[in-house]
């Protein structure tokens, strides 16, 4: 017997490729709404709140 | 009993620390690396305002999308549709995404094989010392963090502009401490001069978990990093999963003794408090723990 059969059931491939489409979904809906340009801007700067500074 | 992986481990985490801040220059000239490559995060927690950091933090990209949008303010919109693409472009998709796809490939394997700050208190752990667990219950922690400091307090306390500002940057993380304004302030006199009470705080914080880690393990991972808490649910169901085989288990405690996060191994592998690390399937005598496809 293992963990993994006492613990939760095997979940079905279907529900892993959901996953990571779902996942990659995201990725283009986020990249075409242009968030990487605003990770850009806050990374390219000193992040005052991240330092401390306020 | 100890297999070559234990070293591969330790490797890795050195080379992700060493190849996600390799602009060293940084660190002599005190100005932040501002190349193509910050466009993208990496998959841990690594401040980019550390001077040597070569990409974004995934958790303070989700704060700044989410704050940067001016908040979820969801009265303004009125029809269904306005409102759904009002929320699909104040919500971190990208980073979300990137986050979801390697936790579903992974689970939480990122947090024991290539996080620099997990990796830090990994080696502060090695002190000599007295070793304690601390409190089981402190691990709902993270999700209570996750929830309330890198989404709700971002999108609805706004300033003055209604603009949001990342909470958890702000008022916990002690990886930006650390990472950046440690030496910030030690490389840029004008930014030291400015640091007040936000500074004194976030230093404290970052003062009592390097204590705490020298003692109890990994204890920011267990029971504070939103990202842990964000891939924490993957371990059951990614592609991979750790399998125990109780049977032939002699209950001598190696697998739990090697753990870095003090898992009772027998009864918690695998499950989100995991990190997937491998040291206890390395110690197991008995070679009882195995990695298999789900």
């Amino acid at each position: 017997m293992t963990t993994s059969d006492t613990g939760t059931a095997r979940r079905p491939w279907a529900l892993q490729i959901i996953i990571l489409l779902a996942a990659i979904a995201l990725m283009f809906i986020g990249f075409k709404n242009g968030e990487h340009r605003s990770y850009f801007q806050k990374a390219i700067l000193v992040c005052t709140q991240c330092i401390g500074l306020g | 009993m100890h297999r070559p992986g234990l070293k591969i481990r330790f490797w890795s985490q050195a080379a992700a620390t060493i190849g996600s801040n390799a602009y060293l220059v940084g660190f002599k000239t005190g100005n932040l690396y501002t190349g193509v490559l910050k466009h993208a995060c990496v998959p841990t927690l690594n401040c980019y305002s550390c001077p040597a950091a070569l990409f974004a933090c995934p958790i303070g990209a989700m704060q700044v999308t989410v704050a940067g949008a001016g908040g979820l303010d969801l009265t303004a919109l009125h029809t269904i549709g306005a409102r759904l693409a009002a929320i699909s472009t104040s919500l971190p998709l990208l980073v979300i995404g990137f986050l979801a796809l390697i936790g579903g490939i992974v689970g939480r394997a990122a947090c024991g094989w290539i996080c620099p700050f997990g990796w830090f208190q990994e080696l502060l752990n090695r002190i000599p010392s007295p070793k304690f667990n601390g409190p089981q219950v402190l691990k709902y922690l993270k999700y209570v963090i996750l929830i309330v400091f890198v989404f709700l307090l971002p999108a609805f306390w706004l300033d003055e502009y209604d603009g949001g500002e990342p909470s958890f940057c702000k008022y916990i993380c002690p990886a930006g401490t650390l990472e950046g304004g440690l030496p910030l302030a030690y490389l840029q006199p004008g930014l030291r001069s400015q640091l007040g009470w936000l500074f004194t705080w976030k230093a404290t914080l970052l003062a009592l978990l390097i204590a705490a880690a020298v003692f109890i393990r990994r204890p920011f991972c267990r029971w504070v990093c939103p990202l842990g808490a964000f891939y924490g649910p993957f371990n059951k169901v990614s592609l991979y999963r750790i399998e125990f085989e109780k049977e032939g288990c002699i209950e001598c405690g190696a697998c739990s003794r090697k753990c870095p996060v003090s898992l009772d191994v027998p009864r918690q592998v695998d499950q989100a408090e995991c990190l997937r690390c491998l040291e206890c399937r390395d110690a197991c005598p008995k070679q009882l723990l195995k990695i298999s496809r789900r």
